[in-house]
């Protein structure tokens, strides 16, 4: 989710906690070292937001974000893929774009791959490959194979979604990494982890490495992983319908948030609208479950239709645009693609063009074997059987039903890590979590 | 003087990506000759993103423009900005940054005299006043320490606006970016007023040489401006970031009016 705001500015107020650590002291010297104790017991995890909903839209307070060390500059790289056939209208997406930041010296290689629609240096993806650079990693960051940049620049067959292609497409990528990296630095073992969409690859590419052995990957840790991802993707579908909404529309509810955050930017006594600024503007508009709802499937679905619009143009398959507005040049409006590419859910899209064209370069495809391979169940035994592969995630998350979450703790057992609260990814820059992740990866 | 930028940004430019090159045919992405049998092409009508709609009847026109602006910010202000961190430390530029806010205060006064908003006024002056005194002419904004002395934004194009002068239509401007045909007049009208501050500091100062002067000032300025813009061409993720960033414009244009 792009929604939480980036906020690496740390504001830590000691007076402030000086005064209320005193004043218990006043109160009593018995009281006070009763509170530490109890504080002690429940100090390991205390993630603010107990409502899933606010947890995946709001992230973390910027207070209690974990801080990785020094800061590094990732380097941009890109990888051409020399004779492709881009579109005219996405020549300046040619490239497909990822960053790294490696040690000097040999150090273990950790692969991170974005969640739905996410670019490799998404804040999500910043503040990972912080981390385990930080940890004494060379940090390769991916784009998610759903974001357009890699459907347009590298993706075999133009239509993400289907797990099987995405995981081909990202394995191949990363063997054309690995020899770049290695030319400029040593490695000693590889790693890979993910996060939601990317944590369901990072695990499919274990598996795939298991048979391949290109990378002999020492753990895959995935971060809030999808189980299934049509059953994931069909909960956030249905927060834009009538079932979240009732009677109100879509364009009613979506012009209701605008309003509210307006009026808060039009109150407002500041001009430099910081990272701080955007937290407080999102924490402190009045929004219930429903809002909170509506703006986690708006993100969700813009992701979507930019995906939609970019694998039609590519594919040329008539879905969105007509053969008859070809060749899109870069002077053509693009609104009117946009408003009917928003109309479309994802169901919709697997429905009508993903399964379609799958049946197309494979006639023997079917619905049950595209859902099917693109969750957690088609790798159930590798899963149960490898120690290397290890989760990380939450019980209250928004995109897992109880049978996500009973298969997770069935097949992952000890190997699983579930916190009680932090939504989707919501507490992913929290502190006690990302020790926990590192622990996890290093173990 | 301004020469000494340029020539840094042509040495050390093209700090882009680093490239790795290859091939394999599978990946050209041939056509597959697959269609879908449903479609959903454009329909006139009511539509859940409509409010996302702005005049601007120069669209073709407008989209040339904002995709020579991305190529010159790729390839001459990001390197400019590259080499201006890699030059001037981050306290440094923080100064830099400061005094240029300092000097822009007074066409923000002026445009608040001109819209009658005196608390605003107020604030802009005592701004001034601190900054250019105790801020050592401005080098540092001490003002904003003070959560009621924050900066205040006014324009030229914000008093038209004020005055009941409609957007006109979405315009971008060639190097500058989203504008609208009010805000490029306003924007013109800012100029005018620098122009006429920077002439009477530059005499104050006792600057003979006034152009070279003028036109180094000019480079720092759009360097210090891009280097405090957070904002990347095609970082959004989506294709349709023209209209994304039309949208946002407008709207924040709209309640900046009434702010």
């Amino acid at each position: 989710m792009a929604i939480a705001s980036r906020h690496f500015e740390v504001t830590i107020n000691p007076a402030r906690f000086m005064t209320s650590s005193a004043t218990v002291l006043f109160v009593g010297a018995l009281l006070a070292a009763v509170l530490c104790v109890a504080a002690e017991g429940a100090a390991d995890y205390r993630y603010p937001y107990t409502d899933p909903y606010q947890a995946t839209v709001y992230g973390t307070p910027p207070d209690q974000i974990h801080r990785p060390g020094p800061a590094v500059s990732p380097k941009l790289r890109a990888i051409r893929i020399e004779g492709r056939k881009v579109p005219d209208i996405f020549s300046y997406s040619a490239d497909m774009f990822y960053s790294t930041a490696l040690q000097k010296g040999e150090a273990p290689l950790i692969f991170i791959i974005a969640g739905t629609g996410a670019e490799h240096n998404a804040i999500k993806m910043e503040f990972l490959t912080q981390v385990f650079y930080g940890a004494g990693f060379h940090v390769v960051a991916l784009s998610s194979p759903t974001h357009m940049n890699f459907v347009i620049s590298a993706s075999r067959h133009g239509a993400p979604g289907y797990v099987p292609h995405d995981v081909d497409d990202l394995y191949r990528v990363m063997l054309w990494i690995k020899e770049v990296v290695e030319a400029e630095q040593p490695v000693s073992e590889y790693y890979i982890t993910g996060y939601s969409l990317g944590a369901m690859h990072a695990a499919f590419l274990a598996h795939r490495d298991s048979e391949k052995g290109d990378f002999g990957f020492r753990r895959a840790l995935m971060i809030n992983p999808p189980v299934s991802l049509y059953h994931s993707v069909k909960r956030l579908d249905s927060w834009l319908t009538a079932e979240n909404l009732g009677e109100v529309t879509v364009r009613e509810q979506i012009a209701s948030l605008i309003a509210r955050f307006s009026d808060y930017y039009r109150d407002a006594d500041i001009t430099d609208l910081d990272d701080n600024f955007l937290y407080e503007m999102v924490t402190r508009v009045n929004m219930d479950d429903v809002d909170l709802r509506t703006l986690i499937g708006v993100d969700f679905r813009l992701s979507a239709s930019s995906m939609i619009f970019a694998t039609d143009v590519c594919l040329r398959a008539g879905y969105l645009v007509p053969p008859a507005d070809y060749p899109l040049t870069k002077s053509k409006p693009l609104m009117p693609y946009a408003e009917a590419a928003f109309d479309i859910s994802f169901e919709n899209y697997m429905d009508e063009f993903l399964l379609p064209y799958l049946q197309h370069l494979d006639p023997s495809m079917d619905r049950y074997t595209l859902m099917r391979q693109s969750s957690l169940y088609d790798i159930r035994s590798y899963l149960m059987e490898s120690d290397k592969v290890v989760l990380i995630g939450n019980t209250d998350d928004v995109i897992l039903n109880d049978n996500d979450l009973a298969f997770i703790k069935s097949v992952f057992g000890e190997r699983a890590r579930l916190y009680p609260t932090g939504g989707h990814c919501g507490n992913m820059m929290y502190g006690p979590f990302v020790e926990a992740m590192l622990a996890m990866v290093k173990l | 003087m301004a020469c000494v930028p340029l020539a840094l940004v042509l040495v050390l430019g093209g700090c882009g990506a680093a490239v790795t090159k290859r091939a394999d045919p599978a990946l050209n992405l041939e056509p597959t000759g697959f269609r879908t049998e449903v479609n959903h092409w454009p329909q006139a009508g009511g539509n859940d993103l409509d409010f996302m709609e702005v005049y601007d009847p120069w669209e073709p026109m407008n989209r040339h423009i904002y995709d020579f602006n991305a190529g010159l910010d790729t390839y001459v202000l990001l390197p400019a900005v590259g080499v201006y961190r890699t030059v001037l430390p981050a306290p440094a530029r923080k100064g830099v940054s400061n005094v240029i806010n300092n000097l822009n205060e007074l066409p923000v006064l002026v445009n608040c005299v001109l819209q009658g908003k005196v608390r605003k006024g107020a604030i802009t002056t005592s701004r001034f006043l601190i900054n250019s005194t105790f801020g050592l002419l401005g080098v540092m904004d001490l003002a904003s320490d003070a959560p009621r002395l924050q900066r205040q934004d006014e324009d030229v194009g914000q008093t038209l606006g004020f005055w009941g002068v409609g957007n006109g239509p979405y315009f971008v401007m060639p190097g500058f970016g989203p504008s609208n045909l009010r805000d490029t007049v306003g924007f013109g009208g800012d100029s005018l007023l620098l122009y006429l501050e920077m002439m009477q500091v530059y005499r104050l100062a006792g600057v003979r040489n006034t152009w070279d002067t003028a036109v180094a000032e000019m480079v720092v300025r759009t360097i210090n401006r891009r280097a405090n813009v957070p904002f990347r061409y095609h970082q959004t993720g989506s294709p349709f970031e023209y209209e994304l960033v039309r949208y946002i414009y407008t709207k924040k244009r709209e309640l900046d009016i009434q702010r």
